[in-house]
């Protein structure tokens, strides 16, 4: 009953007029991001950070969540009409996507991802409903021994599932911890590690770290090669209905696409690439049309898109009501949130209700608002791919420096988003994972606090952080996680060398 | 072509695990002068912890990550794939990132117009191989509407340098 409460609270947040107009701004600068090659979603939200300081928070995380969702739309659009994703999540959507454009259904497929999504952000909307009047139950017992748990664990299992060697994961994430503790410290006030360098004292700005990482070293990237403007096919309004034939195919795929994303975003990890992988798998299995997949069959379309969008929405569950991000845009939302004085947490849904159930509603509303945005205005979308890239380039530079520099007003910052920039370049190059270096930037301190915390509470009793019943399980879960993968790989490294040595001997 | 092709592999190779031993070594060497500066730091009790408890724990973890980051590119059997760009791309790359340090060093010198207005033009000129005089109009209009954007709609302060 709390729940509809909420919800209906959260529609009349959502519905305000400068929250559907943040949705808006967000919803359409995200689609422009995810059509474009190299910005993603997330350079998109790094570079939105510094303008959303001035508003409400309801209205910065709104547009942020919006850039995040509508940056997948658009890169699941040129997924499919050029078959270049335009982000991680996108991949999976190029393998029936752009099979369709080639037999003449890019319209009807662009039109069952856009509907898709708006199902998929309802369904998910709903099992958010159901889902977290227990969950600020459960967080409820959360103190700081649990919250060390669940933050030290989720960064230790992203490090472990992220893709790539664990040291690939755990350096950056280092780095990012490391980071985090200049300045000056919550807790005493002390100065920490600036080297005798005065500007230091504040610490590092994360909008100068975040837009380095992502946003400008991507730039840097997209500069190494050379210009090239692809040729997008026309895509007409009145060719894009899908026929009964592929709607009575997505049914299926998009419901089972948005349970599984709605899983996925629960969980630790890149969540909406790994959902929408897992969605195609399951439709590999039982979808109508599976003869066809990877031929160009609308399901492969249909699931994946649906689940990579249900996880966007999910995804924010364990931000909102235990302020843990499971990826680096995550992050950026409860970094967001911290800007405005606001520690998500267990209470967050009955302190600031306003905020966790606008956001949740928000998304739905975003959703609706990309379906009217992509359906009819599809050809101006596809048309920012014709724009110079040069151009975008520069002005992508300027911004980002001029936004940095906006926040305090500081040069210093500014050399910081120099800084990243070249570790974001490099660290790319040498097959570094940057996402856990931007969580551990925004967990460091606030695992530093809780372990201090804890340790207080405790009279410096460390048995406290495992012996209580949650973070005791927490911490086992995580164990088990950790030795789960490490046996699973080795089992499929001797089997596949097994295989080898038996195709040798035949 | 098969012996071309694994010239070059060999060579990504040995970019990737020269990159990652100097990273690893920058990290470790980083790390030690974080733990001498983090020395300095109260440690408290272990019921009342100091300020310098977390950066000492996570500084030996990132110097023992960054041993293991030199390790492993030395012995893995599976070493990833570098590439940086060579001949005009390297150059172009050279040239926009000179000319984005440049333009971070003058702004607060000659100020948020001139140093756009110079930036944009190099950027035009360099990466989208437009004239000049091309590459110039860009470069006024995109610093004259972001100046507009943040100083007339945001009220952002932008640095005006000399002209100040």
């Amino acid at each position: 009953m709390d729940a509809i409460y909420g919800l209906m609270q959260g529609f009349e947040v959502a519905m305000l007029p400068a929250n559907l107009l943040a949705a808006f701004i967000g919803v359409a600068l995200g689609t422009a991001v995810g059509v474009l090659p190299g910005l993603g979603p997330l350079g998109g939200a790094a570079l939105i950070l510094p303008f959303t300081y001035t508003m409400s928070p309801e209205a910065a995380i709104i547009m942020i969540a919006g850039i995040y969702y509508g940056g997948m739309y658009g890169g699941s659009t040129t997924s499919v009409l050029l078959n270049v994703p335009g982000e991680t999540a996108s991949v999976v959507t190029t393998l029936d996507g752009y099979p369709l454009t080639q037999k003449g259904r890019a319209g009807p497929t662009l039109f069952i991802m856009a509907v898709g999504s708006a199902i998929a952000a309802f369904i998910s909307l709903v099992l958010v409903a159901l889902w977290s009047p227990w969950l600020a139950r459960f967080g409820l017992n959360f103190g700081p021994a649990e919250f060390f748990a669940v933050m030290t664990c989720g960064l230790i299992v992203l490090s472990r599932i992220s893709g790539g060697s664990l040291l690939s994961n755990l350096f950056p994430l280092m780095v990012g911890v490391v980071a985090g503790t200049i300045g000056q410290e919550a807790v005493s006030s002390e100065v920490r590690f600036t080297f005798g360098y005065f500007p230091l004292v504040a610490g590092l700005e994360l909008t100068a770290i975040a837009i380095g990482l992502f946003g400008l070293a991507e730039i840097l990237r997209v500069v190494e090669r050379p210009d090239t403007t692809p040729k997008v096919m026309r895509v007409r309004v009145r060719d894009m209905l899908p026929s009964r034939e592929e709607w009575r195919r997505s049914w299926g795929p998009w419901g089972r696409g948005s349970l599984i994303g709605f899983l996925f975003g629960l969980l630790p990890g890149p969540s909406a690439a790994m959902s929408s992988f897992a969605s195609y798998r399951v439709e590999k299995r039982f979808a109508i049309g599976r003869a066809e997949m990877g031929k160009g069959a609308i399901e492969g379309v249909a699931g994946p898109e649906a689940a990579n969008n249900a996880a966007a929405t999910s995804g924010m569950i364990p931000v909102l009501s235990l302020g843990l991000p499971f990826s680096a845009t995550l992050a950026l939302i409860l970094a967001a949130l911290m800007i405005h004085g606001i520690q998500p947490g267990p209470l967050l849904p009955t302190q600031h209700p306003d905020i966790f159930w606008g956001v949740i509603a928000s998304m739905f509303v975003g959703n609706l608002m990309l379906l009217v945005l992509n359906i009819p205005m599809i050809g101006i979308w596809v048309s920012i791919l014709q724009v110079p890239m040069w151009l975008l380039g520069a002005i992508v530079l300027v911004i980002a420096t001029v936004g940095t520099f906006s926040v305090r007003g500081s040069i210093t910052d500014v050399y910081v988003l120099l800084g990243a920039t070249m570790v974001g370049y490099f660290f790319h190059k040498l097959g570094f994972n940057l996402a856990p270096l931007i969580l551990g930037f925004i967990l460091g301190p606030l695992i530093e606090t809780h372990l201090r915390q804890g340790l207080f509470l405790s009279r410096g009793n460390l048995s406290y952080f495992v012996e209580r019943p949650i973070a005791g399980a927490i911490w086992g879960v995580t164990i088990a996680v950790f030795v789960g993968v490490f046996l699973i790989r080795w089992f499929r490294r001797d089997l596949s060398r097994k295989l080898d040595a038996m195709a040798a001997d035949d | 072509m098969n012996c071309l092709d694994s010239e070059a592999d060999s060579g990504a190779h040995r970019t990737w695990r020269t990159g990652r031993i100097a990273a690893g070594a920058l990290g470790l060497i980083f790390s030690i002068l974080y733990l001498i500066e983090g020395n300095s730091l109260p440690f408290g009790r272990m019921r009342a912890p100091g300020p310098g408890v977390f950066p000492m724990f996570v500084g030996v973890l990132l110097a023992l990550v960054s041993l293991g980051v030199i390790l492993e590119a030395i012995v893995t059997r599976e070493p990833g794939r570098t590439t940086y760009p060579y001949g005009p791309d390297m150059r172009r790359l050279l040239l926009v990132s000179g000319c984005f340090v440049l333009y971070v060093a003058l702004l607060m010198t000659i100020g948020f117009l001139a140093a756009t207005i110079f930036f944009v033009t190099c950027f035009g000129r360099f990466v989208g191989n437009v004239s000049w005089v091309r590459a110039g109009i860009g470069g006024l209009g995109i610093a004259l509407t972001v100046w507009a954007v943040f100083t007339l709609v945001l009220g952002v302060r932008l640095p005006a340098g000399i002209w100040s």
